[in-house]
């Protein structure tokens, strides 16, 4: 297995730093996560988008100056009988964004107790993004922009509205979260072992249990 | 499928087309995604019209889509309609005659009203006549797969024999669109009638109405002008120098016409009130007028003598049927080869077998033997090819709009039907002899069996028109015998499920039995509930590349089914998935929600037992850890590389599992994948997820874990029949309390009994495997064999090759050893065959231990010393010995039952 870890490297490395993050999507299900991190990692929109089971895993790589970020991005299942699973996700993660839908309060709702969750549970030192995604469908909004910038300034998150329709604030989200991230070789280091970071480390199962 | 379709008799299979109407580009719905083009609303909503079955309506055998919101239908046709008939044959242009139609035409809208819509297509072209002189109405389905007409943009109608408030009602609607203003499929009967009685008036009168209309708006002018006459067929009968005509005739006759064209909807009957009317009381209904839903298990409405208006209605139609029809057209390149003799009242000397089949399935087959609607079409000339450089756009703007090229082809519908040449179909199955078209079920054979397509592959038989055959014929007999039949059923979908029967042969091997309509009626599937929404967002995202589950109506009854599942079994929640494992149910029994909802439970019972739990963690982690077990007793090699870079079954197999596959891959590869999951017990699905690892093997062993993860997170191109094949061979040589979960289901029949269902019968106990705890389960990597299946291997000993299925190694010390043990056990003392570390050291046995790689290999060891037993499997895992397994219990479970023995 570790012969094959120069794959990973983004051709062309080599000059300059390259970081690994892990990041993990939370929010209700049906917000736009999957369709997000399509179009941030193939530039696609699917309209039938399915449905997000346990999780689901991809991989994109941004430069920032001379500093290559890879992100290894753990998109979740939104329904909320699948939280248990989340932990398992977001433990050792480094970056998330929760992610609402514009046009529903509701998920404004679930987003801001994720963010509590992470804030209790996840790595201190986590940066977490807000996302209002279907921006596109501004004509339908039940979530004001205001409210959410107040709420995210609130809890020193980053904040944007965006959209995986038109792909507005995608890329940007995903930079800006980059740039925020601590690029000291220690710290991204936590990831380069990779996948270990996610198994269940001890062997009695915590609360990484699955489904309850 | 079903229910049955009529036979095919004389009919012919007819093929027609028209556009959907095409939405503007761009233009989306207001969740901001594409709306649903039209040619799919229409596709999901035709789907109903298949059940519609009555002597006086052609049936709708199929529905295509074809490229640019093209729809081609294909429905019972015949040669001859109405106009051509009413010229050439006095008979039918007689005022018996006439009543005899009128009475056959309003049966049909009586049917169609009762099934829940109106024609609103009625004319003397859409009215055809049979070789029997009998009636059969045309494309009467259109108004109810355009939605009212809402879907294309043309009329639906012929102006002259459209009812006056339709046509204002058109006018009222949008410019371009040929639906009528607030209509619904429901429709209004009496515009039928309307209709009726202007094709009446016509043949009464003698001439074609209209005739010298220069224009449309002159001819619309001429029907709003009938409206305005206090007495329409008289003002017809004068517009048209006619009223000649009108004396002398039966007064019975012209008062129903002039009832049909009663200016005032209102004030018109309706098709079921003109039943009753004078002219047709000398008539006996041809057939029931009220659609029967489809059964399951299927009750041939045909056989069923209970229904005494039907048994009636059986008789009339022979007594009314009349003679034969002389002269009438011939198709000419169908009956050149058909051999009828010309005289067609004299019985037919040969049969013609394929007549025998119904449409469906002449359909069916006709298409393996390679026929294609779309290319018949264009070799007809009804889908004319334009070079595409004279279709391209001359403007096109920013916002994606286009201008020019020629579109102007959805402003019409296209009248003309083609006949759909069956000789290709029937001299490839000319061979067969008759008495094959009535196998005989209870001699246990099929019929196929001495077909040398039987040994070829699944892909290629499934394509095989006569291998096709002789399976429908042999599986449409078992199936009405059913449950009757189960068994056979069984035993003949073993071999390969025919395609055109899958929805029924599914819900055989799921012993789907009972009142299945009535249970479902039963259920609520309105009130709203709290999963609604999730139901809701998840329907759009499942399986919408096929056309029939993305369509509108794909959508209702999707939430119906879910819903009648959630709030019918209390107990268990809907969670994420559940929806994909209803879309293969729902997409074979489009046509009957119920069935499809009686699989999707009995399929959960059988296999997702409590999975579907609010916590359903305790069985998805067994699940989980069984899967691994199974890993690593079946590929070691795989099993140890997936273990060292953390790429645990958590990971990605909880949607393969939860789902069972349907989450995964496309419809097509679920049928195959499922096809054989039925067959067998709910431990195979285990066995696919095995046979899917090994199929990517090669990549797996290379990729690091993200690579894993990622070709997990997009399935890769599957060789579905592969992965069928070999996870059987993965069932078969599987012990099984190999799989034996705390959680499955109790299996239900005791005699299917394993031995260790015998053991426990006997008050062994201990030789049955019983719970485990999740976290002995996790902290093992091999799979833990009960006491009655090792005996049971080592009973099976010494195949061919003198060698036993299985190597008994005792891990216990030579002492422990020396006082007992299993037949031909050897003895690799833990305490001195493993190093410090935990590794296989070598000694004396080791090449015993070699001989024996690929057998089942059983650690056994003293319940009090188990670790050593669990460190031991693990350190002959890591040699990558396939089939590694540990003995339950310890050797005590043997104590009673008197397997121990000293060694020799
Ligand atoms: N108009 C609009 N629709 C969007 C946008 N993003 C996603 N959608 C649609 O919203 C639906 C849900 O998107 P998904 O990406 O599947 O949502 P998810 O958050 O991953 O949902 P789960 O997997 O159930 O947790 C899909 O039909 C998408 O096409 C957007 O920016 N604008
Ligand atoms: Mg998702």
């Amino acid at each position: 297995m570790a012969q094959r870890t120069s794959v990973q490297r983004p051709s062309g490395g080599g000059q300059g730093k390259i970081c690994q993050f892990k990041l993990v999507l939370l929010g209700e299900s049906a917000v736009g996560k999957s369709s997000l991190v399509l179009r941030f990692v193939k530039g696609q929109f699917h309209e039938y988008q399915e449905s997000t089971i346990g999780a689901a895993f991809l991989t994109q790589t941004v430069c920032l100056d001379d500093t290559t970020v890879k992100f290894e991005i753990w998109d979740t299942a939104g329904q909320e009988r699948y939280h248990s699973l989340a932990p398992m996700y977001y433990r050792g993660a480094q970056a998330a964004i929760v992610v609402y839908d514009i046009t529903n309060q509701d998920t404004f709702g679930r987003a801001k107790t994720w963010v509590k969750e992470l804030q209790r549970q996840a790595s201190p030192n986590i940066v977490i993004a807000l996302a209002g995604n279907k921006a596109d469908l501004a004509n339908k909004r039940m979530v004001e922009y205001e409210e959410a910038q107040t709420y995210a300034e609130e809890n020193s998150l980053l904040f944007m509205e965006t959209s995986a329709k038109t792909a507005m604030n995608v890329n940007d989200i995903f930079l800006a979260i980059a740039k925020k991230l601590p690029k000291s070789d220690n710290s991204a280091t936590g990831s380069q072992r990779e996948g270990m970071t996610l198994r269940p480390s001890d062997p009695t199962p915590g609360p990484a249990g699955c489904c309850k | 499928m079903y229910p049955a379709s009529p036979r095919l008799g004389r009919a012919h299979l007819g093929a027609s087309t028209f556009f959907a109407s095409a939405h503007p580009s761009e233009s989306c719905g207001s969740n901001g995604l594409p709306l649903t083009p039209n040619s799919i609303r229409i596709y999901g909503q035709a789907r109903a019209l298949q059940l519609i079955n009555h002597p006086h309506l052609c049936s709708y055998v199929d529905i295509h889509r074809g490229k640019h919101e093209r729809i081609m239908v294909i429905q019972e046709y015949y040669l001859l309609n109405l106009r051509v008939a009413a010229q050439k044959y006095p008979e039918m242009r007689s005022p018996q005659g006439l009543a005899r139609l009128a009475h056959q035409v309003v049966q049909g809208l009586v049917y169609l009203n009762n099934f829940g819509t109106v024609a609103c297509t009625l004319s003397p072209e859409n009215i055809l006549i049979d070789p029997r002189g009998q009636a059969k109405l045309y494309n009467y389905g259109l108004y109810y797969m355009t939605e009212a007409g809402t879907s294309v943009s043309f009329p639906l109608g012929t102006v002259q024999y459209t009812a006056p408030e339709v046509l204002l009602m058109q006018a009222g609607s949008q410019e371009g669109g040929g639906g009528v203003t607030g209509a619904t499929v429901t429709g209004n009967p009496v515009w039928d009638v309307w209709s009726l009685g202007m094709v009446l008036a016509e043949i009464l009168l003698g001439c074609t109405f209209f005739s010298g209309c220069k224009d449309m708006e002159e001819l619309v002018g001429e029907v709003l002008s009938l409206a305005l006459s206090p007495n329409p067929l008289q003002h017809l009968a004068q517009s048209h120098n006619a009223c000649h005509s009108l004396e002398g005739l039966p007064g019975e006759l012209k008062d129903f016409v002039s009832l049909c064209l009663t200016v005032g909807p209102s004030e018109r009957p309706v098709p079921r009130s003109l039943l009753s009317h004078r002219l047709l009381q000398p008539f006996i209904l041809s057939a029931s007028l009220v659609p029967v839903h489809p059964h399951f298990p299927v009750v041939d409405p045909s056989l069923c003598l209970i229904d005494f208006a039907h048994f009636k209605a059986k008789f009339s139609m022979m007594e009314n049927s009349g003679p034969t029809l002389t002269d009438y057209p011939l198709h000419a390149e169908t009956e050149a080869s058909l051999e009828f003799p010309k005289d067609s009242t004299k019985p037919r000397l040969k049969r013609d077998q394929l007549s025998e089949r119904s449409m469906r399935e002449v359909y069916h087959l006709w298409q393996l033997a390679g026929g294609n609607v779309e290319q018949e079409l264009k070799k007809q000339k009804l889908i004319k090819i334009k070079p595409s450089i004279l279709t391209l756009p001359s403007v096109m703007v920013v916002e994606g709009e286009v201008f020019g090229g020629d579109i102007s082809h959805s402003q019409q519908l296209e009248a003309t039907t083609i006949v759909l040449p069956l000789h290709t179909l029937r001299s490839r199955l000319a061979h067969i002899p008759p008495e094959k078209y009535y196998p005989l079920i209870t001699q246990g054979e099929s019929g196929t069996d001495e077909l040398e397509t039987s040994q070829l592959p699944l892909v290629i038989r499934e394509r095989d028109v006569e291998y096709q055959l002789h399976r429908l014929l042999s599986f449409q007999r078992l199936l009405q015998a059913y449950p009757h039949k189960g068994d056979s059923i069984l035993k003949e979908a073993r071999k390969d499920t025919p395609p055109f029967y899958r929805a029924l042969v599914w819900a055989a091997l799921l012993n789907v039995d009972g009142a299945v309509a009535h249970t479902y009626q039963q259920i609520d599937k309105e009130t709203p509930t709290p999963t609604d929404r999730q139901i809701e967002v998840d329907i759009p995202r499942c399986h919408q590349y096929d056309e029939l589950l993305s369509s509108p109506q794909g959508h209702a009854k999707f939430t119906r089914v879910l819903k009648a599942w959630v709030v019918s079994h209390p107990h268990l929640v809907y969670w994420q998935g559940l929806d994909s494992l209803c879309a293969p149910f729902l997409y074979l029994n489009f046509n009957n929600e119920a069935l499809a909802y009686s699989c999707l439970s009995r399929f959960i019972e059988k296999y997702l037992h409590k999975f579907f739990l609010r916590d359903n963690s305790a069985i998805i982690q067994e699940y989980l850890a069984k899967f691994s077990h199974m890993i690593a007793f079946h590929d070691p090699h795989l099993f140890n590389h997936l273990d060292n870079i953390g790429f645990i079954p958590e990971l990605y197999a909880i949607p393969w599992f939860l789902t069972m596959y349907t989450h995964v891959f496309p419809l097509q590869k679920i049928f195959l994948l499922w096809d054989t999951l039925l067959l067998g017990e709910a431990s195979l699905p285990l066995c696919v997820g095995v046979a899917l690892l090994r199929q990517l093997k090669d990549r797996l062993l290379q990729f690091g874990f993200n690579e894993c993860i990622l070709l997990f997170s997009d399935m890769p191109d599957i060789d579905m029949e592969r992965v069928v094949r070999e996870s059987v061979q993965v069932f078969c040589s599987t012990p099984r309390s190999v799989t034996f979960r705390q959680h499955e289901r109790p299996r239900p029949d005791p005699s299917q009994a394993s031995p260790a269902h015998n053991a426990a019968q006997a008050g062994q106990q201990d030789l049955v495997m019983d719970g485990v705890s999740l976290p002995e389960l996790k902290r093992e990597k091999c799979p833990r064999v009960c006491g009655a299946d090792l005996l049971e291997l080592l009973a099976h000993k010494r195949s061919h090759s003198g060698r036993a299925k299985v190597l008994v190694v005792d891990v216990r010390s030579p002492e422990e050893f020396a006082r007992g043990t299993l037949a031909d056990a050897i003895n690799m003392p833990a305490d001195t065959s493993l190093g410090p570390d935990g590794t296989l050291l070598m000694g004396p046995q080791m090449e015993v231990l070699s001989s024996y790689r690929g057998k089942i290999i059983a650690v056994i060891g003293s319940r009090n010393g188990w670790d050593q037993v669990v460190k031991f499997a693990e350190a002959i895992l890591v040699q990558e010995f396939p089939r590694v397994c540990t003995l339950h219990k310890g050797v005590e479970v043997f104590r009673a039952s008197g397997a121990l023995m000293v060694p020799s």
